[in-house]
């Protein structure tokens, strides 16, 4: 019994019905470790690699993301004057994470890669694309390179999904793809 | 001395584990599958 | 009224036992009143975070939406820190008793430091609750830096781990001095095997959390500049994810007791479910990477090999006992003579009895729902698709929720006569607990996670992103989801007023022995 000691000699080979049960789990399991690595070659899409993450500061990082609105600026809205650019040729996009919004506002080519740089000025944020539901967790401190290519047009909801403070619910952006 | 069905232990339960493992694997195909909606991140 | 049995004491020592007429083991007394301060304290932090669940559930109900967000940040950090933190290990810990003392018919052994164990737990846990309530700690239960909290909540934090360590530790002493002073013949039970595995684990996982938490506090004192954010995930999760596995442990012990006290089931193999354990204690700690699945700066490989928990052998761990307990109870019902086709065993199972029902709900709960969400989130690429959104929280309630808490309700309807020694009030309740409980559980994670399919944030004031500035709106059937979520919270709210009723209820029954090992009759 379970919460008695077992008899003496429990040590014993396994029954039939054991044996089928473990051998069906264990191929089942080495099957999804080797799935995991499968899909990143097979799959359409992959988490981005060790490689794709520099170690960066806020300070710098602003720096960056500022020369980048500042060369291709076409607009602004809302409230708040959000920054909207359009790269055009350029593959290196910055997108900010800082308390309580995503800048800029992207339009983006489809079939185009890009680089898009991801990073905080502030605390951990979620970037979340919607209605695709692609997350990422974004630090402070890291610039999160992630190679993407969009595939369809449409327009793209970011909200933010990692709580970071007060005003999370009221963290959006947009990124369109034409 | 355990009474046997038709030669197995557990016949009951292995139905049950059986139905979980295709519980599982259909959950998790079911959900690779839904990943070529997403954006071409590679 | 039945007399109270009168103490005697443990061979060469000064411990006083009592001798339970039901099961005839030997019960320290020590040790009794420890399980009962212990668990008294878990129950009252589930009923604050049951009362925290209620109004944020409420909250996320988009027609009632009824917190501020503040508060609603606030009662989140809360109703995280008392059930993941506070109900667990304080239930764990009045376990880890049980199984080391009554189960081994043993002494235990530091009694003392047992004492400013529970102390060091309970002044953290007040301390935490205090601190949060004060508005200085809306940091959520994983406290990720760059967010602060005011130092005394990491205090409390640390002294709480504190606590819990000393717990495992004495634990361990006790196990070690009962099979050197000959208190049990053989080897251990399999359930005292399993909180074993719980304790052990419990102790990487809190000095885990001792990294994590220790320089943050020293970043909150201004003793150092910062904390790198990307370390703290790793060592804070590998405290956070290793301690569901902790749970992860103890419900699997409690579920091998459940079966053994509501149909006598015994272990279909012993080797078997010993090594699934052990399985467990190799490999389960390498689960906390997947929290940092889509985190920047770590290989793919270092991802894929420890999400997996190295090529899934601790899963392989889970599936064992999903087959055993299951197997045992089948086994000891078909000795019974209920052997009729595939599953008259099943339907001619105890299911008035809560044990047996909360049992069996448990295990389909986070056998179906809970175990497999895990097995998929887990997988490096899929993981993107759901990281942070509802789905997290869908999973993570059909286990530890749905699981391991139904677990420790039915399993304390068996302390409360047999330890505690009083009959249990509202036995009518006590039949159907399990059962609203478990269906409001269900409807509350599987909506969830719905919820999450269609992009639902965790950690989230108001999905309908009134007043961003960048207007957003999310597909209109996960509104429909997060109805269904409100009423599930409802639902399994209702069910945890009934076991606090009960428990509560029954502490003022007047005293006896248990009649019977079946609460009902007891």
């Amino acid at each position: 019994m379970a919460i008695y000691s077992p008899e003496r000699g429990w040590w014993k080979p396994l029954g039939r019905e054991e044996k089928l049960w473990v051998s069906v789990a264990a191929v089942w399991c080495v099957f999804m470790f080797f799935m995991l690595f499968g899909w990143a070659y097979l799959g359409p899409q992959n988490l981005p690699g060790g490689q794709q993450a520099k170690r960066t500061t806020p300070a710098q990082y602003k720096v960056l993301a500022d020369a980048f609105v500042a060369k291709y600026k076409i607009g602004e809205e809302g409230a708040t004057k959000v920054p909207v650019v359009e790269p055009k040729a350029e593959k290196e996009i910055y997108l900010t994470a800082q308390k309580w919004q995503w800048t800029p506002i992207l339009i983006l080519e489809s079939g185009k890669m890009y680089n898009l740089h991801i990073s905080s000025l502030d605390v951990q944020h979620g970037f979340s694309v919607q209605p695709i539901n692609i997350n990422l967790q974004i630090l402070p401190g890291y610039d999160f390179i992630v190679e993407f290519t969009p595939t369809t047009k449409g327009e793209y909801s970011l909200i933010c999904n990692e709580f970071c403070s007060i005003g999370h619910h009221l963290m959006t952006g947009r990124i369109t793809v034409k | 001395m355990e009474k046997k069905h038709n030669g197995w232990e557990a016949p009951g339960t292995m139905v049950l584990v059986f139905l979980l493992f295709f519980w599982i694997a259909f959950l998790y195909f079911g959900n690779w599958v839904t990943l070529s909606q997403a954006w071409g991140m590679r | 009224m039945a007399a109270v049995a009168t103490p005697t004491v443990f061979s060469g020592s000064r411990n006083e036992y009592r001798v339970c007429p039901v099961t005839t083991l030997k019960v320290d007394v020590a040790a009794e009143r420890l399980i009962i301060w212990n668990a008294v304290t878990a129950i009252v932090a589930l009923t604050l975070g049951g009362t925290y669940a209620l109004l944020i559930g409420l909250t996320r109900w988009p027609d009632v939406h009824l917190l501020s967000a503040p508060w609603f940040y606030r009662l989140l950090t809360a109703h995280g820190m008392n059930m993941l933190v506070f109900w667990m290990v304080f239930f764990e810990a009045a376990g880890l008793y049980f199984g080391a003392c009554i189960l081994l018919n043993a002494r235990l052994v530091g009694v003392k430091l047992a004492w400013v164990a529970y102390a060091l737990m309970l002044v953290g846990a007040v301390m935490v609750n205090y601190i949060i309530l004060a508005g200085e700690a809306d940091v959520m239960f994983s406290a990720y830096p760059p967010l602060e909290a005011s130092p005394l909540f990491y205090i409390g934090y640390i002294l709480f781990a504190v606590g819990a360590i000393l717990v495992c530790c004495i634990f361990i002493a006790t196990i070690l001095v009962a099979k050197k002073e000959g208190r049990y013949q053989g080897s251990m039970p399999l359930a005292v095997y399993g909180l074993l595995t719980a304790a052990i684990i419990a102790l990487f996982t809190l000095g885990s959390g001792a990294v994590a938490l220790i320089p943050t506090l020293l970043w909150r004192l201004g003793v150092i500049a910062g904390i790198d954010p990307g370390f703290y995930r790793v060592t804070f999760w590998g405290f956070g994810h290793s301690a569901q596995q902790v749970n992860l442990s103890a419900m699997i012990a409690i579920w091998y007791s459940l079966g053994t006290l509501t149909v006598g089931s015994k272990p279909v193999n012993e080797k078997l479910s010993r090594t699934a354990f052990v399985l467990y204690i190799l490999f389960i700690n390498l689960g906390s990477m997947h929290h940092l699945l889509v985190d920047p700066g770590l290989e793919s490989v270092t991802k894929f090999f420890n999400t997996s928990y190295a090529m899934y052998l601790a899963v392989l761990g889970s599936l064992i006992h999903a087959y055993s307990i299951p197997a045992a109870i089948e086994t000891a019902m078909r000795e019974k003579g209920y052997n009729k086709g595939l599953f008259g065993w099943l339907l001619n199972a105890p299911w008035k009895e809560p044990g047996f029902s909360s049992l069996m709900l448990s295990l389909f709960i986070f056998g179906f729902i809970g175990g497999p969400t895990g097995v998929v989130l887990g997988a490096g690429q899929l993981n993107l698709l759901a990281h942070n959104t509802w789905r997290i929280t869908g999973h993570f309630h059909a286990t530890v929720v749905g699981g391991t808490t139904l677990a420790f309700m039915g399993f304390t309807y068996y302390v409360i006569p047999l330890v505690f020694r009083r009959p249990l009030f509202a036995k009518a309740l006590v039949r159907w607990q399990p059962w609203v409980y478990g269906a409001g559980m269900i409807l509350l994670s599987v909506s969830m996670t719905l919820a999450g399919t269609f992009g639902a944030p965790r950690r989230h004031w108001d999905v309908t992103f009134t007043n961003a500035i960048i207007p957003v709106q999310l597909p209109s059937l996960m509104n429909l989801m997060l109805t269904f979520a409100g009423i599930g919270t409802l639902l399994a709210v209702t069910g945890g007023i009934m076991y606090v009723v009960v428990c509560v209820g029954s502490l003022f029954m007047p005293k006896r022995e248990a009649r019977s090992l079946n609460p009902l009759e007891a």
